[in-house]
């Protein structure tokens, strides 16, 4: 053989010995050294009889044999692990399923939420490119920033707007159904021309007698009837067609509209003081929000100008349709994902102490396979398999678990949540969920596992002190998810027990609309006929108070004659009731008279105003027999006749704000009242308003205490969340401190023993397990004080009547955890204190 | 007895181990010799499949000099073998008696 061709058969084979690191380490420490010699006796008889051909063809092959065997071999030995961690899970189903169960809690909390937040932050809307949808709103001078749009200002803003593509508007109202079928009240939208089409790109168009259906609707009412094109209905008293149905993908606006219809060209024709329009917008591509932004300010400020009168002051505000329709629940949500981020921490240094424990019951068997050869890396290989097994068996309990607390939710409705219909677990959040499980399997076992391929055996089997800090960990993040969810708690009570100004209980609320011709006569005799029978008291109001839509009805008005008819007006809420409405609510009357049937159109126009109205405006002057002049009519002079007791309006962490109320018998202009009825069945109600009208329509009945919670709903619902979650959090420290305590004072059973040998008394060894336990917990309560007081700031947006340093909250959780953590030392302390000498010390002798 | 055919690797190790013990070289060169060179087997399929059979069972290290490991079949593996060539002969049978073979 040439000399050249001699070294090739030597270098080549050096070569491939390298490439064997390809194999597991297990595997190339059994094998590598025959594997070279193997192919440098296949290299010299290849260029022995072929030379160099031989030579490269013979070292392509066995390359080609190296790519094919590596991966199966890393697979056969990962199976094996495999199959030894479900051995060693087997052999230990205490073990197995604390692990599995306490992840499955961790891991089912996160996927949940992160099933929201992906959902309903993250998720862009269904509509094609979302981001450049934008809403449109005006500015009042008064600080409202999010107002309705005037129809002559929408008209101004859509002709002369550059950075936009096109602009609707569109108007939520209330449509009765008279045919086919049952009468029905529909929520309805009245849509301009194009408002389809800034949705959808393009999309069905409402004409001046067709109507656009939700696919909601036409599944509930048409039973999917697919012939529904071209049907007849019979709306508000016109006929019109169905033009078309919406995709059942279609979410906007109010959850339930069923309808959308196009609007009267009347409406355009409204005064620009008018605001009532909500209204849509899509920027021109490439077109920045804060272009657009800058251009509607000028826009505005050109409107201000021209008409003083209705716009001076007035701006113009763009607000992404993402942001409006997550609104506020992105910060309880961000916060509930930092909350459930601390349980899948408490979960992991669980898992860890778990781990740790189970290391060290497993003492001698890792000693002696080490002891017998084993390498290292193949025992933490193990190790690690194992954790990933229990992570991904921990991981697919939190799927299920999470999967049904999502039913459960979609079963609830809570009110605070938008978009609740597009939630579900998709792709993106099983990756989320496994990656959370490796995460948790790799920190579980990364502690003993470090320190086992350091070497250092016998300090990772016992992992004392790093177990010590685990549960200092543990303990401080349960007390700063107990704090947040003790300061919810507070601001739940605070709001519960708020006065609203009424007495929601034994009062039922109807809504009526009202019929057209004879109003005024018909609000009369129904209201005499509620009142009618003994211990009933019936009344109407325009809109109920913590019902909503509150930036309608706000008007000025001036004191006469104290001041100029056009001066700087007070601003109120506008309320038209009729007579015995207080006395539906149970609202005092505080002074002068309630309205009568004689405060009718034709007679003295008369107001009553709310304490919080006298209280700011008459402070010491009697305001009975006083003139208002109210912006909305141009200034007729009305008499005070009676002053009621404030109520709650907004919502109920709002203060009350000054009200009008106005007889509704003088001025029955609204379409559509609420009924409130105290002391008379609803039945007997319904009854008696058929007796009056057969076909008026009556829907929304509902309790009035229901206005009340559906107003702290959201409140409610981020309390229980973040409660149930701070409970989880405690159980699993609490879970976690025990295991702990237990395991420590197992190790120290000798020197216990010894202890009492040389005559320590039970109560002392009690004292000498729960002290070693109770430090770490303390400095964990230390620990999570400190965070939280540093933290609680997270929470201010989502508190009310609670400072975010809360000092009896604060006291409380640390009082509690101490409680809780010393139950979780107690038993095993106990168990330790009740042991028998002589006994441990024959064991240690054996 | 099997069911499964068994992979071409483990059954060429087996016949080439039929005889008597055998060092990995040998196995290869056993088999190459007895296919003419159309079956080689490379050292990461050899020694993959070798670790394989020693962790089921059909083959045991027997002397083990200082440079390399010899293996034999056990009894397991022998009859494991006997019953893989059964089912190979069957199949050629039935070929034969459907005149694919002359």
């Amino acid at each position: 053989m040439k000399p050249r061709l001699d070294r090739a058969t030597r270098v080549i084979p050096r070569l491939y010995g390298r490439a064997l690191a390809l194999y597991p380490a297990e595997f190339r420490e059994e094998y590598a050294a025959e594997m070279v010699e193997f192919f440098g006796e296949d290299c010299r008889r290849a260029a022995l009889r072929r030379g160099w051909s031989g030579l490269v063809l013979q070292s392509l092959l066995t390359l080609a044999d190296l790519a094919c065997s590596a991966p199966r071999v890393h697979l056969e030995i990962a199976f094996q692990d495999l199959r030894f961690a479900v051995r060693m899970l087997v052999r230990e189903p205490g073990f197995a399923l604390a692990a599995i169960l306490t992840l499955a809690l961790g891991i089912g909390a996160n996927s949940t939420i992160f099933t929201l937040v992906h959902r309903i932050l993250l998720t862009p809307l269904a509509f094609p490119e979302p981001g450049r949808l934008v809403l449109l709103f005006e500015k009042s001078p008064r600080g409202l920033d999010r107002a309705s749009v005037s129809p002559p200002d929408f008209l101004d803003y859509r002709s002369r707007a550059a950075s936009i593509t096109s602009l609707a508007a569109y108007y939520e109202d209330g449509a009765n159904l008279t045919a086919p079928g049952e009468p029905e009240h529909l929520t309805a939208s009245f849509v301009t021309p194009a408002f389809f089409d800034v949705l959808l790109g393009s999309g069905p168009q409402p004409g001046p007698s067709s109507v656009v259906l939700s696919h909601a609707f036409w599944q509930r009412r048409f039973h999917g009837d697919p012939a529904i094109i071209g049907r007849r209905l019979r709306l508000d008293g016109r006929d019109c067609t169905v033009g078309a149905v919406l995709p059942e993908s279609f979410h906007f606006g109010s959850r339930d509209t069923a309808l959308w219809l196009l609007m009267p060209d009347a409406y355009m024709a409204s005064p620009r003081a008018a605001r009532f329009l909500s209204v849509i917008a899509r920027l021109r591509p490439g077109t920045g929000l804060s272009q657009a932004r800058a251009e509607f300010d000028a826009l505005a400020a050109s409107l201000a100008g021209a008409y003083p009168a209705s716009n001076r002051g007035w701006g113009a505000a763009l607000v992404p349709l993402q942001e409006q329709t997550v609104g506020d629940v992105r910060r309880a949500l961000l916060v509930l994902m930092g909350a459930v981020g601390f349980i899948l921490l408490i979960a992991c240094a669980n898992i860890g102490n778990l781990l740790l424990a189970r290391t060290a019951r497993r003492q001698s068997e890792i000693g002696i396979r080490l002891s017998l050869g084993a390498c290292p890396i193949r025992i933490v290989r193990q190790l690690l398999t194992e954790s990933v097994l229990i992570a991904f068996l921990g991981a697919s309990a939190g799927l299920g678990l999470s999967f049904s607390a999502l039913q459960l939710l979609r079963l609830l409705r809570p009110a605070a949540l938008p978009r609740l219909d597009d939630v579900a677990i998709d792709a993106r959040v099983i990756a989320f969920t496994l990656a959370l499980a490796l995460f948790a399997g790799v920190a579980g076992t990364l502690a003993p596992v470090l320190r086992l391929s350091r070497g250092d055996l016998r300090r990772a089997i016992q992992g004392r002190r790093l177990r010590g800090a685990l549960i200092v960990v543990e303990v401080a993040l349960s007390v700063v998810l107990l704090i947040g969810a003790g300061l919810l708690i507070r601001t739940f009570v605070h709001l519960r027990g708020l006065d609203p100004g009424f007495n929601p209980a034994n009062a039922t609320a109807f809504t009526i609309d009202l019929p057209r011709a004879g109003r005024a006569a018909f609000l009369e005799s129904a209201v005499t006929r509620l009142q009618s029978p003994p211990g009933a008291a019936a009344g109407m109001i325009s809109t109920l108070p913590l019902s909503g839509g509150e930036g309608y009805n706000r008007f000025g008005f001036t004191i006469d004659p104290r001041e100029p008819v056009n001066g700087d007006n007070h601003r109120f809420y506008a309320r038209w009731i009729t007579p015995g409405y207080f006395a539906g609510m149970a609202i005092p009357l505080l002074q002068g008279r309630d309205f009568t049937a004689r405060d009718r159109a034709g007679a003295p126009p008369v107001v009553i105003i709310d304490s919080a109205l006298a209280r700011r405006y008459f402070l010491n002057e009697n305001p009975i027999g006083r003139f208002l002049r109210l912006s909305y009519d141009r200034g007729t002079p009305r008499e005070v006749v009676g002053v009621a007791g404030e109520v709650r309006l907004v919502a109920m962490d709002r203060e009350p704000a000054p009200q009008i109320y106005i007889p509704m018998f003088q001025e029955p202009q609204a379409s559509s009242a609420s009924l409130v009825v105290r002391g008379a069945p609803p039945q007997a109600v319904i009854a008696e308003l058929r007796r009056l009208d057969a076909v008026l329509p009556v829907y929304d009945i509902r309790p009035v205490t229901d206005l009340v919670s559906a107003d702290i709903a959201p409140r409610r619902f981020n309390m229980l969340l973040l409660g149930l979650l701070a409970a989880l959090a405690l159980v699993l420290a609490a879970t976690g401190v025990y295991g702990v305590v237990s395991c420590m004072a197992g190790e120290r059973r000798g020197e216990i023993g010894i202890r009492m040998a040389l005559g320590a008394r039970p109560p002392e060894i009690l004292l000498l397990v729960l002290r070693q336990g109770m430090a770490h917990v303390l400095a964990g309560i230390v620990l999570g004080t400190a965070a939280a007081f540093l933290l609680s700031g997270a929470l201010t947006g989502l508190l009310f009547g609670v400072q975010p340093i809360d000092p009896p909250t604060f006291l409380a959780v640390a009082l509690l955890t101490a409680i809780a953590a010393s139950l979780a030392c107690l038993a095993p302390a106990l168990r330790a204190s009740s042991l028998d000498p002589a006994q441990i010390l024959k064991d240690s002798r054996a | 007895m099997p069911q499964e055919p068994l992979l071409p690797a483990v059954f060429h190790i087996m016949l080439a181990l039929a005889d008597g013990e055998r060092h990995g070289y040998g196995i290869k060169r056993e088999v190459e010799f007895r296919t003419a060179g159309v079956i080689s087997l490379g050292p990461g399929t050899l020694y993959g499949t070798l670790r394989r059979m020693l962790a089921e069972g059909l083959i045991e290290e027997s002397a083990d000099d200082e440079r390399r490991r010899f293996y034999r079949l056990t009894d397991l593996g022998r009859r494991v073998a006997a019953a893989e060539a059964e089912r190979l002969a069957n199949l050629v049978s039935v070929a034969r008696a459907k005149a694919l073979l002359s």
